[in-house]
């Protein structure tokens, strides 16, 4: 009876003693944040283009913000399990997420229950993209984009187009060439761009809607027909893009970081300057053009235009193509 | 080549670099102990420290690391059931068994030293294979991942003589789990009953912990051996730490054919070390004249299985460099690394950056080395640490590595439910005689065999009929036959085994292999 | 008997999933579904041979663990787990640890032990505490009030 008792207060110290060193850690008032370490969380596997992306950043980011910042992974579901967690996270700026459109847009759209709405989830700042890029084997017949529309049109269905994942931007990528040049090809999604050039340079597809930065990595073992971008891009100078070859797709995945839709606008506001002033790093800018990502800068509301803008895109194609329930 | 493999071999044997390389690999051991920490986790948080070096010291100290974390997972599955990583987890099969036995000195000498080799072997089909290996290792297209799978799953047959019904029964349950969450082709929402959270699927790791070490747990609690350690017979025999080295080693037969069979598996994309350690288990037990001690403390299944998940480090760097595929998860960080140092993998980097190349691919074969010493002394330290704790604290002690292990691969309580879920499942399933073992097998690959299929079917869309391309591809067609050969073999060699009973001694024991596979 | 409740177990797992089954693209249902309906016909010939083969137990030939041995397992895994959203990582821990350390003694407890089980309790949950929130940058479940 007498050791339990002990046993019981002795908890019953320990308790006390942790919460009064739990209070003290306390103090996220926003006026002087960042106080402490800041953690930037990928919903994806490490190895993957928005790690590359945030370790770019994580150096420039602490000097600039005075405080550590820690890259952790919380993978799953596409995204979509680390952006429900954001969507329940504390609103202090200590816990920052890198948020990809169309992921974002499209997870709530197609599948009923997401865990998170586009609208839960607040972009701080869109700071790079990858354009959509179509690749051929080095060995295939295909020169351009037309003999790749004349191809699938003898073939309809018949030729396979491989790409990362589904309802990412590779995916709506080979719906909007389609929808386009009115051509029926077949998507195959692979869990990830690894995967996905093993099977272009295997031949186990026809073709690959990738993103730009394989054009580079793969060098001449694939063929780059076009690249999803206005102009043609610094990086790959030699690659036609879609619109000079007839058809108007601008498309890619864009990387940025978000947080809860409460966080405080000064905290909000520190992280923006933060970010903006990393894109503005000249070995940052060097690293990405040699990676073959675009250097972008949208604050909080051209993020909300653009994913509005994309939105309504995505939104008129799948319901004409009957994706939409 | 020479030239630069020599040059490589005098740039490693720096002071500095040795003590990078030991660095690595020690570090690497640590996290790969760590249920929870795999890996690809231990790299990439590995990574930011690299930036500050220049680029050869930074690639080196990761490819040791990653050498030291594959052989590190082999401490936790050995001697507390718990596979540090899922490379590991066909050396809980019978490692733990050997720990129960008094023996896990004996399993952990044998899992260093099946690195160790397997470790060199890797690096050797790296150096000498790489370009034509990797060319092959394309032409693994959907339809062979899917038989891949499938020979994966024959394994089953052998991991459950005892009933194989029961086996394939598990194998199916874990085949079903995998199928929740996001449908990998297709992107469907399956199976998540009502929990957003589990779009994610169930989380490998957490599910390893609670189906290997949940049930261990509950049985040390509800036991009332209270105070006793767990036995530690190699303390008292008179074996040698030499001796059982020299007895790993005579085992060369399994150490060569199990480090093939690491290297061929870690080429493959997509594969890697959860499902080499598992195929050599299999082919070690199917080649064994005592086939029925694997499960109950047969070193030569620690063996195969640690010999296997070492190679596939050096066979995963074949496509990696080669052709910037990665080959295994860490090898995709690896990738990011090279790439951020403005070096494109591919044919002409083993020519423009000849030195820096053959210094990395030198530094891990110079940490395969390394993981002898250290593993000899501090894993046979953390081996006699565990063994001299009272129960008392070893199974708390346990649970807060599951607890922690589970929660950390995703920083989510969640995986914790599930980790102790599927654990009460398991315990349960167990006393029905389903093991955890078929479980994990089914789990691991049912991803895999369901991508294959549905693959399958959307490139060869063209076709008339394109299930029809499971059957007529050259390579599907060998892996057909391995498949049959895999699954009927373990029946062949139990009629074996009563033809030769009968014929010696006709009073043996019915029943002896029936515990074969328990886990 | 095992044989019938092992079977049946599984015949009610199918059952759960089958129920959910929904599936958005043309080939999203091809695995789930043929693995669903193997695991059930294989189940059922689990319980056949139950039904029809008295002689095997169809349990596991292992040690048998005591009731209360097991219902005391249970409970604290079930209480350590579920109590981490609310007491954290750590409070948990320590107190779970303790509690499991103590319960896993064969004589009463005296204060000493008491006191020892706290400290081994406080060592190894803070070790681990410390390792992964200041070397590896892990945060562990806090306290929550």
């Amino acid at each position: 009876m007498n050791s339990r008792r002990t046993l019981l207060s002795l908890i019953g110290m320990l308790g006390v003693a942790v919460l009064a060193a739990g209070c003290s850690a306390g103090g996220d008032s926003p006026a002087g944040y960042p106080e402490k370490r800041i953690d930037y969380v990928l919903p994806f596997d490490p190895g993957g283009e928005s790690d590359i992306t945030a370790r770019l950043q994580q150096e420039l980011l602490t000097d600039i913000l005075g405080q550590s910042v820690s890259v952790s992974y919380k993978p799953g579901g596409g995204g979509a399990l680390g952006w429900s967690e954001l969507t329940r996270t504390a609103p202090n700026g200590y816990t920052i997420m890198g948020s990809n459109l169309p992921h974002i847009i499209l997870q709530p759209m197609l599948r009923g229950d997401a865990g998170y709405a586009t609208e839960d989830i607040k972009q701080v700042y869109i700071f790079q993209s990858t354009p959509n890029a179509l690749l051929v084997p080095a060995d295939s017949d295909i020169q351009d984009l037309d003999d790749f529309v004349a191809a699938a049109k003898a073939k309809p269905g018949g030729l396979s187009i491989g790409g990362s994942g589904d309802f990412t931007a590779n995916h709506l990528g080979a719906l909007l060439l389609g929808d386009l040049a009115d051509i029926d090809v077949t998507y195959t999604p692979f869990t990830g761009t690894g995967t996905a050039v093993a099977a272009i340079l295997g031949g186990h597809v026809d073709g690959l809607m990738s993103y730009s930065p394989q054009v580079i990595q793969l060098g001449d073992q694939v063929r780059a027909i076009a690249v999803a971008t206005d102009e043609r891009m610094d990086a790959l100078p030699d690659v036609p893009t879609f619109k000079e070859q007839g058809y108007d797709l601008v498309d890619g995945a864009y990387r940025g970081i978000s947080v809860p839709t409460d966080t405080p606008d000064e905290v909000v506001e520190t992280l923006r300057a933060a970010f903006e002033q990393v894109n503005q790093d000249p070995g940052l800018i060097a690293a990405f053009k040699e990676q073959a990502f675009v250097l972008e800068n949208y604050g909080p509301e051209e993020a909300a235009e653009l994913t509005a803008e994309r939105a309504s895109i995505y939104e008129d194609l799948l319901d004409r193509l009957g994706m939409l329930d | 080549m020479f030239d630069l493999l020599g040059q490589g071999l005098l740039a490693n044997l720096t002071p500095a670099m040795l003590l990078l390389v030991l660095v690595g690999t020690l570090s690497g051991m640590t996290i790969g102990a760590m249920p929870g920490l795999s890996a690809t986790m231990g790299v990439a948080l590995l990574v930011p420290f690299t930036f500050a070096m220049e680029p050869t010291s930074g690639l080196v100290l990761l490819g040791a690391f990653y050498m030291g974390a594959i052989y590190g997972g082999s401490f936790t599955a050995i001697l507390v059931n718990a596979p540090g990583t899922p490379s590991s987890i066909a050396s809980a099969f019978d490692g733990y068994p050997l720990t129960k036995k008094g023996r896990s000195e004996y399993a952990i000498v044998g899992a260093t030293m099946g690195s160790f080799v397997g470790g060199i072997i890797g690096v050797i089909a790296l150096i000498f294979l790489a370009p034509p290996l990797a060319q092959f290792s394309l032409r693994f297209g959907p339809q062979e991942y899917f038989w891949v799978a499938i020979f994966g799953l024959t394994i089953i047959a052998s991991l459950a003589t005892g009933s194989l019904l029961k086996g394939l029964i598990g194998g199916l349950f874990g085949l079903l789990l995998a199928t929740v969450g996001i449908a990998p082709v297709g992107g469907d929402v399956r199976f998540i009953f009502g929990e957003s959270t589990l779009q994610g699927g169930i989380p490998l790791v957490p599910a390893l912990i609670g189906l290997f070490t949940i049930p261990e747990i509950i049985s040390l609690v509800a036991r009332r051996t209270r105070d006793a350690t767990i036995a530690d017979d190699d303390q008292q025999k008179k074996d040698t730490v030499w001796g059982m080295v020299k007895d790993v080693l005579s085992r060369w037969g399994n150490l060569l054919r199990s480090s093939l069979i690491g290297a061929a598996v870690g080429i493959l994309p997509g594969a890697g070390g959860s499902i080499a350690n598992l195929v050599a288990y299999n082919e070690a037990k199917r080649a064994s004249k005592h086939p029925e001690t694997f499960g109950t403390g047969e070193i030569d299944g620690v063996i195969a299985s640690e010999t296997a998940n070492n190679a596939t480090v050096g066979g995963g760097f074949i496509p990696t460099l080669t052709l910037g595929v990665p080959g295994t998860p860490p090898d995709a960080i690896i990738l990011g690394v090279l790439l951020l140092h403005g070096l494109r993998p591919g044919a002409q980097l083993f020519e423009t950056s000849g030195p820096l190349v053959y210094t990395f691919i030198i530094a891990l074969a110079v940490a395969a080395v390394m993981m002898v010493p250290v593993g000899l002394i501090a894993g046979r330290g953390l081996q006699r640490g565990i063994m001299a704790l009272p129960v008392r604290y070893l199974a708390p002690s346990i649970t807060v590595l599951a607890i922690v292990g589970a929660y950390a691969i995703r920083n989510s309580v969640f995986d914790v439910f599930i980790m102790l879920a599927l654990g009460v499942v398991a315990y349960l399933l167990n006393r029905v005689g389903i093991g955890g073992a078929p479980i994990v097998l089914g789990l691991v690959l049912g991803t895999i065999a369901e991508t294959g299929l549905v693959q399958g079917i959307l490139t060869s869309s063209g076709e008339d009929l394109p299930w029809l391309t499971f059957f007529t591809r050259p390579i599907s067609i060998v892996l057909i036959v391995m498949c049959v050969v895999s699954a009927v073999w373990p029946f062949v060699q139990k009629r074996r085994a009563e033809a030769r009973r009968a014929q010696a001694v006709p009073a043996v024991p019915v029943g002896q292999s029936e515990r074969g596979g328990k886990n | 008997m095992g044989n019938i409740v092992g079977g049946l177990a599984m015949l009610g797992l199918c059952l759960v999933f089958w129920v959910q089954r929904d599936y958005s693209s043309d080939n999203g249902g091809l695995f789930p579904d043929a693995v669903m309906i193997t695991l059930a016909v294989l189940s059922l010939f689990l319980v056949a041979r139950g039904v029809f083969w008295r002689t095997e137990t169809g349990w596991d030939a292992g040690e048998r663990l005591g009731w209360g041995g097991l219902a005391r397992a249970f409970l604290l895994l079930a209480a350590w787990v579920a109590s981490l959203p609310l007491l954290g990582y750590v409070v948990g821990g320590i107190v779970f640890f303790t509690l499991m350390a103590l319960l896993m003694r064969t004589e009463r407890p005296t204060l000493k032990n008491v006191a020892l089980d706290l400290t081994v309790a406080f060592v190894v949950v803070g070790g681990f505490y410390l390792a992964f929130t200041r070397v590896l940058f892990v945060n562990l479940p806090e306290l929550f009030i």
